[in-house]
């Protein structure tokens, strides 16, 4: 039996996906598991690839992901609408990713970061004599966020994973505007010596 | 390191615009790497938990409130019935209230006279003397017998909502796996959960693509 009637649905998947994020966070803090359906699928792997690149490490990744979405779950009766959803889930990783690094050795093994890089490659559907030169640009960029320090590689990782704008970022790690900005910076001027010829 | 500090600015302007700029162009070629089908599951899991643990909560504050709205009532009956005679003394010969409501039998003779709080026993003991035994059903008032259209639409409730979290988020991996563009993987999936709950309506733009894959699939 197929209804295609969208009211008559168990659960209105249609007008869960016309939501916005806080109104859906709202609802799951009163019950709707449906809304956090959608608002997981929504976010998942933006989540997951901003934990992969910070960490380096896919099992921190894992670990560091479960947990982001278990302390929102425990914490869901206390979200507020004010606060941009997508704010509030990275500022709960990115907190997680900063204990995570005070504890840890500053950083990983170089043939652990090689190995993470493999994993990391594109499938190799591109034309042949584009590969190497694609392969090379993303290879220049893995290396070069593998050396920032974790605090701009997070900036950087923000802007063009989640593409959040500097005050988002600033709420997010817990800084200001300029020094956001002059993370950044950093960042960028790292990106340009890797790719420096 | 070549510190000029205008090709600073403008980097930073190309990052911070609506495309990103050079370098946000080669991070998007980069591996779109996924949360394997453990994590999501175990998420998942732990939200259906938690929103049914606040369901349970809910049933609980409901329950005890509504415990302790009886009691009040059963204190406040009491209450009523022990000044009763003080306010106004019943004449002789005349029934309890108890006895007055239930009119299946008189009761029998010598057996104390029923208070309202006593309604069930006493209702067991007028069957007992009628020729009935005793039943736990007599004591404990069964649920109403449920109507034709009501067991069906409770047959088609507990089909249509089997397993909800299940349905649920397997509905919301198909449709990001539409939106990511992968939709032949999508269209397996919705084929996989419409043959786990054949029952289960579909949400109308996921039914409209089941049957052309099933239409296509036809044709071949």
């Amino acid at each position: 039996m197929r209804l295609d009637d969208a009211a008559a649905l168990p659960h209105a998947h249609c007008t869960m996906d016309e939501r916005t994020d806080e109104d859906l966070m709202l609802a799951y803090a009163k019950g709707d598991l449906i809304a956090f359906e959608v608002l997981y699928g929504r976010h998942r792997a933006m989540l997951y690839r901003f934990l992969l690149r910070t960490l380096r490490n896919r099992a921190d990744a894992d670990e560091m992901f479960q947990e982001t979405w278990s302390r929102l779950i425990r914490a869901r009766a206390r979200y507020r609408a004010q606060a941009r959803f997508t704010t509030w889930l990275l500022q709960i990783a990115h907190n997680l990713a900063r204990d995570r690094f005070r504890r840890q050795r500053p950083h990983l093994a170089r043939a652990e970061a090689e190995a993470v890089l493999d994993r990391l490659a594109a499938p190799e559907r591109d034309q042949p004599e584009r590969v190497l030169s694609e392969f090379e640009q993303r290879r220049r960029l893995q290396l070069a966020m593998e050396e920032l320090p974790p605090e701009q590689r997070m900036a950087f990782l923000l802007r063009v994973e989640a593409g959040l704008g500097l005050e988002e970022i600033g709420a997010v790690t817990g800084v200001g505007r300029e020094t956001v900005k002059s993370r950044l910076r950093y960042a960028l001027t790292r990106m340009r010596a890797r790719f420096a010829p | 390191m070549n510190p000029d500090p205008h090709e600073h600015d403008a980097a930073l302007a190309r990052l911070l615009s609506e495309t990103g700029g050079e370098y946000a162009a080669v991070y998007r070629r980069l591996a779109r790497a996924q949360p394997p089908r453990r994590l999501d599951r175990a998420v998942l899991g732990e939200a259906a938990r938690a929103a049914r643990g606040q369901e349970a909560r809910g049933q609980r504050w409901r329950t005890w409130l509504g415990s302790a709205a009886g009691l009040v009532l059963a204190a406040g009956i009491a209450w009523r019935i022990g000044n009763e005679p003080l306010l106004a003394p019943r004449p002789q010969g005349a029934h309890d209230h108890a006895i007055q409501v239930e009119p299946i039998t008189a009761p029998r003779a010598g057996h104390r006279q029923a208070t309202p709080l006593d309604t069930a026993p006493a209702r067991a003991d007028a069957r007992e003397s009628a020729g009935h035994p005793p039943t736990s059903i007599d004591v404990d008032a069964p649920p109403r017998a449920a109507t034709a259209p009501a067991k069906a639409r409770q047959a088609q409730d507990a089909t249509n909502t089997a397993d909800p979290v299940e349905f649920g988020s397997r509905i919301a991996v198909i449709r990001q796996l539409l939106r990511e563009g992968e939709r032949a993987q999508a269209v397996a999936q919705l084929q996989a959960l419409h043959a786990a709950y054949p029952a289960a309506p579909l949400p109308a733009d996921l039914a409209a693509l089941l049957d052309t894959a099933d239409r296509a699939a036809d044709q071949r």
